[in-house]
């Protein structure tokens, strides 16, 4: 895969001829240097933005030959996404904002509030149902995020440097609600900057300059897990 | 104003020459995003451009009014006039040695009416005209200046005449072209020797109130010679020519008014003995002039007011959404240390660069703007066969569009300065976190206190409006005290019931108050509406938007609850504020265009039992050469007409109570009339129709008068004579009296009858003015009658109209006149969707991370589409419906009042056109709201997700 942005100021190579084959069921952490590529292969893997070259297959069908609206309806039905700003609709309370995917999926609204709710429980949040994201902390905020990641029971999720924007304690409340979703079999890719955090993963992958300068297993021996 | 304007800008001039950093803050803030930086101008550049249009206007009306009464009388500042030549002579001869230092110059001449035919092949027939007869070299001498008195070389020799520009026009007649003229039974043939302007004494014109002057000006004699040759059998059937002496006061054109009175007085010393007096002749005409132009000056502004409120929201919204934008940045700023002045400062730097260009820009527009409604309002006041018309003559002066710029300007930087401090309050952290500020459980003390304050002005202002009484005072009183007092209550009970509670009663009595003021005997000038409507459209949006939960439940109800109906919902209810200001912005436009639709409807829907009860059973008005007058017999023998009822036909000076004198028409019936009268409203103390006319023609001491009798047109306000009321006529030329007593009330006249009394009563005062030339003539086939009349008769100046089409054309003057005022407020219309244009580019921008989630999440771009157009059409069909609900129930009230103005008039909708307006707004809106929303479809998910803030 390759992909180049063009600005006035010149092309930028983010990810040069790239190749990277993740399993159904992996926990593949992404490591690198700040501007080396990392968010734009998420965006390029997930097809929330165009290639330059190659091509991205998911369960062996092609994702960027797809049309848009295909590709949107497939990331509604199998993606979920955690950000770093944890991108949340400021006007909608936490409930409404985890609610979203299921509605979109489809759900009719009782059995979306029932499993929002449900779910923002899950991640510890059942007394913040009813606040919207600004009257929430950075960590509870990440929460709602990832209950809306997760509410849609996803088979892959994409995360951006999740817990960049947290304090260790909060960090390590999200690292351990991720590790816990992947044990129950879902695909996790998630890109960090943080060694401890990368360390909690199956594989990792480093970058610089936008290409994989490593990829390796981490043996549960490892880890001691 | 001006002053003020730049008094305010100093310190913004201050920041922008003194600080380099914050210009060049704002600056790249502006060239950041150059298409929203341009529709913030544009958007404030209507507001600006509606004010100054409006005042363009008024500076018209002005002009037009000075036009009427200095351009055409020039040098005249009084007259006295003698009817026939031997009252004449004497009247000159009381001149002799006349001389007073008030007076410049004393100038007799001779008029009469005429018709005139251009019997060339393009030429054309005038039946109204003017044979004036004076001696050019007097003429020229006479008042401070040649060119002011309008006459040019020396008088005409027999066979030639000057004619006025006017009828030039009107007649295809130039230079050496021949005419024929017709007066007392006579015919003269003339050659058109020169064309001289409508001024001064060649423009004098005493045949109606109309800013024309069809003038024949003839050699000395002719006349006189004319009526030598009429056959004696024929004296005393027409009016006679009138010898006018007319005086120029020393001074100018206009400064010389101010001596009328004094001139009057000593020239009444002069004539009284002789039956005569002196009318201070420009002195009336300007008052008149006046008090047609303030009524219509009155409606323009008050429309005017309407799209310009539309245009201050649209202003506030767009400075309350920069401020929100740059919400988080400036708390940032703030955050990093940099200090609460120069922040603000550059916000506010960067709103003062956009209001000095777009107020510069919208005057500019504004004079267009102007043009366009004088043009038009020129064609409508002029397309009727009203008597009295005022000419529009577009012009703006300089002053005027400083003023309309610093008005423009004004509102949009004391909006500027009010976001400002509210900016300058954000809480750092809710700024960064862009927390919006919380409603307050309970107002603080202090909007209590100021409530209170409030509030005892408002029962002041009530109590002085109830006593006085005073329209402002009884609509804006109560509300106040209801507004004022909801804080206080809001500190004790649940600020929801408390805020319904007081907009439902403010709500309530600014529809009941017009009716009470119709009660109360209150003058109602046409700013109280403004007043109406704003207060409404206020106490009703803040219904809306204090229950705007339930509504959006309701809808995502009734809408089965889709994603993007929520979705659409959550920002217009979560942003009370802007949605309120876009609400007023859309109902406020389409309350007035409604309210108009509503009049407009009302007044049409008059048309046919106007004909019927102003023809009663006659259908044709026929009129006629005075001083060539035809004859009841006549008329008789034209096919087609079976019954013929001369009409005596004059002006008189009428004064009722304290009032001034204003000249009226009135028309003398004789007991042709009763044999089918007019269909009175009112019959008095009359079991019938038949009797009222019938006691009228019998007793000249009594008068029938119509609802608009002494009333300004215009200025509804003003109550006509009641049955019962005393009225006073007074010849203008004698200033004899008689005491009238008003009988019964007649339809709303449109036909200018003007008051009836009988012939004998006319003729007892007016003598031989008071020859029948006027005829009420019914006929089976009214419009060949008419067709007949004027063909067979034009040496009489015959013309004739059926009362049928005198209605109709009236009405669809007045109709046009509504929609002339519609497309005024439709430039509020356009400030409205532009608006919402404006504001949805603006979310577009602001949400462009929401919409990168939404699109990761797995929303399609056409649904985020959707959820942008929904929310647009939301905004404005909720705006639209409040509009809409207000005229409807004000025009209701409107209806009730019992005021003269709004006699006969029964309440009904429109529906049609009603549906055709609330279409066009909506349609407007979401034509507007696609380009906005396509943008927010084509935003790129993986970029709007970087972005970091
Ligand atoms: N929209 C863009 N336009 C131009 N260059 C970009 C854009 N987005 C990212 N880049 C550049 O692409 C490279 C990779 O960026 P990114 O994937 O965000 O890095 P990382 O997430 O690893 O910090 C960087 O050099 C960055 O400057
Ligand atoms: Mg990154």
């Amino acid at each position: 895969m390759r992909k180049i942005y063009r600005t006035a100021a010149g092309e930028v190579e983010a990810l040069r001829d790239l190749d990277l084959t993740v399993d159904e069921g992996e926990f593949v952490a992404v490591m690198g240097p700040s501007g080396c590529g990392k968010t734009t292969l998420l965006n390029c893997l997930s097809g929330l933005d165009d290639i330059d070259g190659g091509r991205v297959t998911l369960d062996g069908t092609c994702l960027h030959e797809m049309p848009d609206s295909e590709r949107t309806r497939n990331r509604a039905a199998t993606m979920g996404f955690v950000f770093q700003a944890f991108n949340l609709i400021p006007v909608f309370t936490a409930a409404e904002n985890v609610e979203l995917p299921l509605l979109l999926a489809g759900a009719d609204d009782r059995h979306a509030r029932t499993r929002a709710v449900e779910t923002l429980e899950r991640v510890g949040l059942g007394h913040r149902i009813n606040h919207r994201p600004p009257e929430l902390s950075g960590g509870e905020q990440q929460r709602v995020t990832i209950a809306r990641a997760l509410a849609g029971r996803p088979r892959l999720v994409w995360a951006d440097e999740p817990t960049g924007a947290l304090d260790s304690e909060s960090a390590a409340e999200v690292m351990d609600l991720l590790c816990e979703l992947h044990a129950t079999g879902m695909t996790l890719m998630l890109v960090t900057h943080d060694a401890v955090v990368g360390d909690r993963a199956d594989r990792m992958v480093r970058m610089r300059d936008g290409v994989i300068v490593a990829d390796e297993k981490i043996l549960v021996a490892a880890g001691g897990r | 104003m001006i002053w003020l304007a730049v008094l305010l800008s100093m310190p913004f001039v201050w920041i922008f020459t003194r600080h380099d950093t914050l210009r060049r803050l704002a600056g790249r803030n502006i060239r950041r995003r150059p298409v929203e930086a341009v529709l913030v101008v544009l958007g404030s550049l209507l507001g600006t451009a509606i004010i100054t249009g409006s005042l363009v206007v008024g500076d018209t009306i002005d002009r037009s009014i000075r036009a009427s009464a200095y351009d055409q009388l020039g040098p005249i500042d009084e007259t006295v006039s003698a009817s026939g030549l031997e009252a004449g002579a004497e009247l000159i001869g009381r001149f002799d040695g006349f001389s007073s230092p008030d007076v410049d110059g004393v100038l007799p001449f001779l008029v009469t009416s005429a018709s005139v035919v251009n019997t060339g092949a393009d030429g054309g027939t005038q039946p109204r005209a003017q044979l004036l007869e004076v001696d050019f070299a007097a003429a020229r001498a006479f008042g401070p200046d040649e060119e002011i008195t309008g006459i040019q070389g020396d008088s005409p020799e027999p066979g030639f005449a000057a004619i006025t520009v006017d009828l030039a026009n009107k007649l295809n007649l130039a230079v050496g072209d021949d005419f024929l003229g017709f007066a007392f039974g006579q015919q003269l043939s003339l050659s058109v020797d020169r064309v001289l302007p409508r001024t001064g004494v060649a423009g004098f014109w005493g045949v109606d109130g109309r800013q024309q002057s069809y003038n024949v000006l003839v050699a000395p004699g002719t006349i006189e010679a004319m009526i030598r040759d009429t056959p004696a059998a024929d004296a005393g059937s027409f009016v006679p020519p009138a010898v006018i002496v007319a005086i120029s006061n020393v001074g100018g054109v206009e400064s010389g008014v101010g001596l009328s009175d004094a001139v009057v007085a000593t020239v009444d010393e002069l004539v009284n003995p002789l039956g005569l007096r002196a009318a201070p002749t420009k002195q009336s005409l300007l008052e008149i002039a006046n008090a047609n132009g303030e009524g219509l000056s009155q409606l323009y502004f008050t429309v005017g007011m309407f799209a310009v409120a539309a245009g201050v929201m649209l202003l506030v919204n767009i400075f309350v959404m920069l401020a929100d934008e740059r919400r988080s940045e400036l708390g940032m700023l703030r955050a990093i240390g940099m200090r609460r002045r120069p922040l603000v400062g550059a916000f506010a730097l960067e709103g003062w660069m956009y209001a000095v260009v777009s107020s510069a820009a919208g005057a500019i527009v504004g004079v267009g703007v102007g043009r366009v409604i004088a043009w038009r309002a020129d064609s409508i006041l002029n397309s009727g066969q009203e008597t009295a018309g005022l000419d529009m003559m577009f012009t703006y002066t300089a002053a005027t569009v400083w003023t309309g710029f610093a008005l423009g300007f004004l509102i949009s930087l004391i909006t500027l300065v009010v976001t400002s401090v509210r900016i300058a309050r954000f809480n750092v952290i809710r700024a960064i976190r862009d927390i919006h500020e919380p409603p307050r459980a309970r107002p603080r003390r202090r909007v209590a206190l100021m409530g209170s304050i409030t509030a005892v002005a408002g029962v002041l202002f009530a109590v002085a409006g109830f006593i006085a009484p005073d329209g402002y005072g009884i609509m804006l009183g109560p509300s106040l005290v209801a507004a004022g007092l909801a804080p206080w209550f809001a500190r004790h009970w649940p600020a929801t019931r408390v805020n319904t509670v007081a907009a439902t009663i403010i709500l309530a009595w600014a529809v009941v108050a017009i009716p009470v003021m119709g009660a109360l005997d209150v003058a109602i000038v046409i700013p109280i509406f403004l007043a109406q409507g704003l207060t409404m459209t206020a106490a009703a949006i803040t219904i809306v938007v204090v229950h705007q939960d339930k509504v959006g439940r309701a809808v995502a109800r009734l809408s089965g609850r889709g994603l993007p109906v929520r979705l659409g919902l959550a920002y217009p209810l979560a942003r009370r504020f802007r949605t309120g200001m876009t609400l007023g912005m859309f109902s406020i436009v389409l309350l007035t265009l409604v309210y108009m639709s509503v009049l407009s409807f009302m007044s049409r829907g008059q048309s046919d039992s106007f004909s019927s009860n102003l023809g009663g059973g006659f259908d044709i008005v026929a009129t006629s050469n005075p001083s060539n007058p035809l004859s009841e017999e006549q008329l008789a023998e034209v096919p087609g007409v079976d019954a013929v009822a001369p009409l005596s036909y004059v002006f008189a000076d009428f004064v009722r109570g304290d009032d001034d004198a204003a000249l009226w028409p009135v028309t003398g019936f004789g007991a042709e009339l009763l044999a089918g009268p007019p269909t009175l409203v009112d019959t008095g103390t009359y079991a019938t129709n038949e009797a009222a006319w019938a006691a009228v023609h019998q007793d000249p001491t009594l008068v029938i008068v119509d609802s608009n009798f002494l009333i300004t047109p215009g200025a509804p306000g003003s109550r006509a004579p009641a049955i019962g009321d005393a009225v006073t006529m007074i010849d203008p030329q004698s200033g004899l009296t008689r005491e009238l007593t008003v009988a019964a009330r007649a339809e709303q006249d449109l036909i200018g009858n003007g008051a009836f009394v009988s012939s004998l009563a006319l003729q007892d005062l007016f003598a031989d003015r008071a020859t029948p030339s006027r005829f009420f003539v019914s006929s089976g086939d009214p419009d060949a009658a008419v067709s007949a009349i004027r063909s067979t008769y034009v040496a009489n100046g015959a013309d004739a109209t059926t009362v049928t089409e005198f209605v109709e054309t009236l009405l669809a003057q007045n109709s046009s006149f509504f929609t002339l005022m519609q497309q005024f407020v439709g430039a509020g219309l356009v400030v409205g969707v532009a608006g919402i244009g404006v504001i949805m580019i603006r979310a577009v921008r602001e949400r462009r991370r929401e919409v990168g989630v939404l699109r990761s999440l797995g929303f399609t771009s056409a649904g985020v589409a959707r959820v942008m157009v929904f929310e647009a059409a939301f905004i404005a069909i909720e705006g639209i419906l409040i509009g809409v609900a207000i005229a409807l129930i004000a025009s209701y009230g409107f209806t009730a009042t019992g005021a003269d103005w709004a006699e006969g008039m029964t309440w009904g909708v429109p529906v049609p056109e009603v549906l055709l307006i609330v279409a066009i707004a909506i349609g407007a809106t979401l034509i507007t709201a696609l380009w906005p929303a396509h943008r927010a479809a084509e935003i790129q998910p993986a970029a709007a997700l970087r972005i970091a803030d």
